[in-house]
């Protein structure tokens, strides 16, 4: 005997069941990004341990310790949120939520293949910029806000850094732009169907790609948070919650950059077919396939590198990635502009 | 894009933007429920590497790498007009060899700033 669902649950399974909502809440949605960011935190421990000769978590979880991430988020919930004397409550404790929605928000618009997007917008890479250039903000303030020597000077030294990396990052993104004549990031893709964008724009490729590690302040550039010097920089005065929300920004927005740089740089989900496999999971695959590439780069980086001074980081953003940008463009339009003007 | 799909489109990222809303909430919440609360007054002393903070003085802070600073607004309005400049040759191929123009005085102009920036002095 079928026993009849009342309309309302009906309804309800019927929207839980859709697109938009599988979309938004599955994958590429909130689900997906916030596995996303455990993965992210586990894969870096492991690797970094391997690095160092060491076996990394091990014993919270039976596979890799993968359930110690849990427990040590967990751990941040589970502690007291201190808010200093001298800290402006309100801007204390909203800025690194809002730092974590902004940062999350990045994924609306990053596609994993032409059907897997949330929102596909034909100025796509211009709302993912705005989105790049808004999430240093509120983390800023939030330094600004802690009212400690030690968060003032790193709040300074990430505010340099961030107006240093942000200019060549759009100037590069020009350069995509230029070559792909859309700001339609779907578009973007399959214009390097024939061959990707970081073979004909290589340099423009290593600039955008060090400004994003810039951006998400890894090391070699994690001066502003420097934990030897400034014991955690503009980030001191957080613990608790404050603290998880700051991590799990930091590394959604590296995570939404290195998937920006797949779909600008490395050909998206273009790739070889793989008989039997469907195209529906083939594209997201392959994003994923380059994104752990770029993710093993990034956090290889952290094991190999030691940090690098303000000035050299300054000197690096400045001096060698503007120039570089500017040339990558001025190259990128005499290969695509000089036949016409030959014609 | 048809109606639909971008109807289906607009729902998604309402529904995504609400749940993103959400996560920093339901951190807020977890945080209330699971963390003990014992106000004590050193507990929100700030940070000074274990001295009793001295307090906020009132010495003027030295603005280093300044040239860099000022650099920053040229640019920042350099990087719009190449932006633009982007944009228009994208609907007006014909412009192209105008912007090839432009960026090559701006490439040689970023060469020849990167060599002067650092000689000039950085602390005022």
């Amino acid at each position: 005997m079928v026993v009849a669902l009342p309309p309302p649950l009906q309804e309800l399974i019927r929207f839980l069941a859709s697109e938009s909502f599988v979309k938004a809440a599955v994958f590429p949605g909130a689900a997906f990004v916030a596995v996303l960011g455990i993965l992210s935190v586990w894969y870096e421990r492991k690797l970094l341990a391997r690095i160092m000769l060491r076996p990394g978590p091990l014993h919270v979880g039976k596979y890799g310790g993968w359930l110690q991430v849990i427990a040590d988020a967990v751990k941040f919930l589970s502690k007291e949120f201190i808010i200093p004397t001298r800290a402006k409550k309100k801007l204390f404790v909203t800025m690194p939520l809002t730092a974590l929605f902004l940062s999350a928000l990045l994924f609306a618009f990053l596609p994993f293949s032409e059907y897997w997007v949330i929102y596909r917008s034909e100025i796509g890479v211009l709302l993912v910029f705005v989105l790049i250039a808004l999430t240093p903000i509120p983390l800023i303030i939030a330094g600004w806000a802690s009212g400690s020597k030690y968060s003032f000077v790193g709040m300074l030294r990430f505010a340099f850094q961030i107006f240093a990396y942000e200019v060549p990052l759009f100037i590069a993104l020009a350069g995509v732009i230029l070559a792909a004549k859309s700001f339609d990031i779907v578009e973007i893709v399959n214009a390097q169907y024939a061959l990707p964008f970081i073979v004909t724009q290589f340099i423009g490729f290593l600039v955008f790609f060090i400004a994003a590690v810039s951006e998400a302040e890894r090391i070699p550039f994690d001066l502003p948070t420097a934990e030897q010097e400034l014991v955690e920089g503009w980030m001191v005065e957080y613990g608790g919650v404050g603290f998880l929300g700051i991590q799990l920004a930091m590394y959604t927005k590296l995570d939404a950059l290195l998937f920006l740089t797949v779909n600008l740089y490395l050909g998206g989900w273009h790739g070889p077919a793989i008989p039997g496999v469907p195209e529906t999971i083939l594209h997201p695959f392959w994003v994923f396939v380059k994104f752990l590439i770029l993710l093993t780069i990034v956090f290889m980086f952290r094991g190999v590198y030691t940090r690098i001074t303000i000035r050299k980081i300054l000197d690096l953003g400045w001096r060698y990635l503007i120039p570089l940008g500017f040339i990558n463009l001025f190259l990128v339009s005499l290969t695509i502009y000089l036949p016409t003007l030959l014609a | 894009m048809d109606a639909d799909t971008s109807m289906a489109d607009t729902t998604s990222l309402i529904i995504y933007i609400v749940v993103s809303a959400l996560l920093p909430v339901l951190l807020i919440i977890g945080s209330k429920l699971l963390s003990p609360k014992k106000p004590a007054r050193r507990k929100k002393l700030s940070f000074e590497s274990g001295q009793v903070p001295f307090g906020w003085t009132e010495s003027s802070f030295p603005v280093e790498y300044f040239p860099y600073a000022i650099i920053y607004i040229a640019y920042a309005v350099i990087a719009l007009a190449v932006f633009l400049s982007v944009v228009a040759v994208i609907d007006n191929p014909g412009a192209a060899l105008n912007v090839v123009v432009l960026l090559a005085v701006l490439s040689a102009s970023s060469i020849y700033a990167a060599a002067t920036l650092k000689n000039l002095p950085q602390r005022l």
